[in-house]
């Protein structure tokens, strides 16, 4: 018996008339393979600008993914449509099996704007992302002069990304070993073996990668980005966290329009981790992100919202 | 070359994000991959992803999938039960498969929350060959894990089991969590009256914590010879199987999966052929 391929094709999309949205499963190549994507859309007329996802690095793929899906919904309710997808090796895309390498982020990411672009006819491509996912955002943005960016709980430089990234990751594996993995990131690079990479996890972290991530600082990597930008952090305290202040100055400091947003939210130091908490009794499971990625996804259609008087109203 | 169809399939209002990967030529059966709480279809590290490709080596066909609320599945969910488990999602995208590929037999796979759905399918699908559960939860959460998480995560609890001398200082207290979940005692029982499962654990989590194996070994040592033969317990690893945190353990995962869920279909295959050939002699004959 052959497959039904007609049946299959018909479920790549699905319409949401409730929100006035519709998604649709897509298999282009980004970046050295075919990975899936997700494009979301307006029901009702599409505007002109539309938006790129850049994930996060290595098991923080999974543990902010529902952040992009709430974000691209929500943007797509206000007319944009919005493409997230899977950088090879990661989720369904088609190298499975290898270690990731670090480029393979910024090459699908652009890559991908190319795809919207095109298969979209849009005017405008802006991009976002969230931890790592907003340095490979940012630095897109600066290589193919994008003109509109939003970074959530950005770094500004890859060594403080592996900072916490390996920490979470160490204290996972064990609780003695957290201290000496975050008394600096030069100490990490210990860890890697005689093999050159470590199973962080179930990850398989290469030197390779350690090396191309502590060599990213968006002081020196965004220099030219004249477009404008949000800054989303997220703090228990209500006040920015350090790292996007830092960015928020650096991008103000060479021109750039940046708009700042602090999101309160107690779960903020676990951004990035397993974000289902046990409560009660033990049966029931929080996502205690649940407020803080809804409350993000405001906040950026609400700047998004504000950017296409200029770069972007509906199209045709 | 194995090719792959991402879908939504439409569950009540909703609908429910996956993956469908098929074999070349016709499929000997169908793999339903379910995941633990929060993991995406493709399950951490791609584990579930991978599975797919061996599986359509291997000549059958898988579907993994995301719940309702999570991941690229629509809906949203604040929090969830884990003692109410998803199986009409569960049937309704195994159903969906079934119809695109045209094939009937199944086998249930799951991990941690997944191990209850495939147990689930198991106990109540006509079709389902069988299923493997990997380190289902099979404690019902107590005074002590409650007590635990407050004081700091299942990590904090984790480290206080992992240490001897602490250990020795909760054992008579840890006593408090004794009871199987509800969903596991209900379901095996139904499950091995009719057809085989295959637990996967590694050592760590075999006789400690939320999956500790006693209790759902008192579920099956309760059962008739016949029922409990169907059940195997398979230690694949020393650790590393909890969120398929090692490498090496996601090699012995998949390796298991594709092995077990092989052989069953063999043995539908088998079975098929034998109520053929009765059939074929009482024919006419020329």
């Amino acid at each position: 018996m052959s497959i039904d391929e007609t049946l299959l094709e018909r479920h790549r999309r699905f319409l949401d008339q409730k929100n006035g949205i519709q998604e649709q499963f897509l298999q282009p190549t980004l970046g050295p393979g075919q990975t899936v994507a997700v494009l979301s859309r307006p029901i009702g007329p599409q505007r002109s600008t539309g938006w790129v996802i850049c994930h996060s690095f290595g098991i923080e793929q999974v543990n902010t993914h529902r952040l992009e899906v709430v974000v691209a919904r929500a943007l797509a309710r206000a007319g944009f449509p919005v493409l997230r997808f899977h950088v090879q090796g990661y989720g369904d895309s088609e190298l499975r099996g290898r270690a990731v390498d670090v480029s393979w982020h910024v090459e699908g990411a652009a890559d991908a704007v190319g795809f919207l672009r095109l298969s979209e006819g849009l005017s405008t491509v802006g991009v976002l992302g969230v931890r790592f996912g907003a340095m490979v955002a940012a630095i897109l943005a600066e290589r193919a002069e994008l003109p509109l960016m939003s970074l959530w709980q950005p770094f500004l430089t890859g060594r403080e990304f592996l900072e916490e990234f390996l920490q979470s990751a160490f204290f996972e594996q064990m609780f003695d070993q957290a201290s000496q993995g975050t008394r600096n990131a030069g100490g990490l690079a210990e860890h890697l073996d005689a093999r050159g990479w470590k199973d962080l996890n179930g990850f398989r972290f290469t030197r390779e990668a350690f090396e191309a991530i502590s060599a990213m600082d968006l002081t020196r990597d965004i220099k030219r980005f004249h477009g404008t930008s949000q800054v989303i952090g997220l703090s228990r305290s209500g006040t920015m966290p350090r790292q996007a202040a830092r960015l928020s100055a650096h991008l103000r400091s060479i021109g750039a329009a940046c708009d700042e947003r602090v999101i309160r939210d107690n779960a903020a130091p676990m951004l990035g981790q397993h974000h289902f908490m046990k409560i009660g009794d033990g049966e029931v499971e929080r996502d205690v992100f649940f407020q803080a990625f809804a409350a993000i996804a405001t906040a950026t259609v609400e700047w998004a919202l504000g950017q296409v008087g200029a770069t972007g109203g509906h199209g045709g | 070359m194995t090719r792959e169809f991402p879908v939504f399939v439409p569950w009540r209002e909703e609908h429910l994000a996956a993956v469908i990967a098929v074999p070349e030529g016709t499929p000997r059966g169908l793999v339903v991959l379910s995941t633990g709480l929060g993991a995406p279809r493709s399950h951490r590290y791609q584990v579930w992803a991978k599975a797919s490709d061996e599986l359509a080596r291997s000549g059958v066909a898988s579907i993994r999938w995301e719940y309702r609320g999570m991941h690229d599945s629509s809906g949203s969910l604040i929090q969830i039960s884990t003692a109410e488990v998803p199986m009409e999602q569960n049937r309704t995208v195994a159903e969906f498969a079934q119809r695109a590929l045209g094939v009937s037999k199944v086998v249930g796979v799951g991990n941690c929350y997944g191990a209850q759905v495939a147990l689930g399918m198991a106990a109540d699908q006509e079709d389902c060959l069988g299923a493997i559960c990997i380190l289902p939860e099979g404690v019902e959460p107590g005074r002590l894990s409650s007590a635990l998480r407050r004081a700091g995560g299942r990590k904090v609890a984790c480290f206080l089991r992992s240490h001897r001398a602490l250990h020795r200082l909760l054992g008579p207290i840890r006593r408090i969590n004794v009871r199987a979940r509800r969903a596991l005692s209900g379901a095996l029982p139904r499950a091995l009256a009719r057809t085989s499962v295959l637990f996967l654990y590694d050592r760590d989590g075999l006789d400690e914590g939320p999956t500790d194996f006693s209790k759902i070994k008192v579920i099956i040592d309760r059962l008739p010879q016949a029922h409990r033969a169907r059940c195997e317990l398979r230690v694949i690893a020393d650790g590393g199987l909890d969120r398929f945190g090692s490498i090496e353990t996601q090699a012995a995962a998949i390796q298991a999966i594709v092995g077990w869920a092989g052989e069953r279909f063999a043995i539908a295959e088998a079975d098929a052929e034998v109520e053929a050939v009765p059939a074929a002699r009482s024919g006419p004959r020329s």
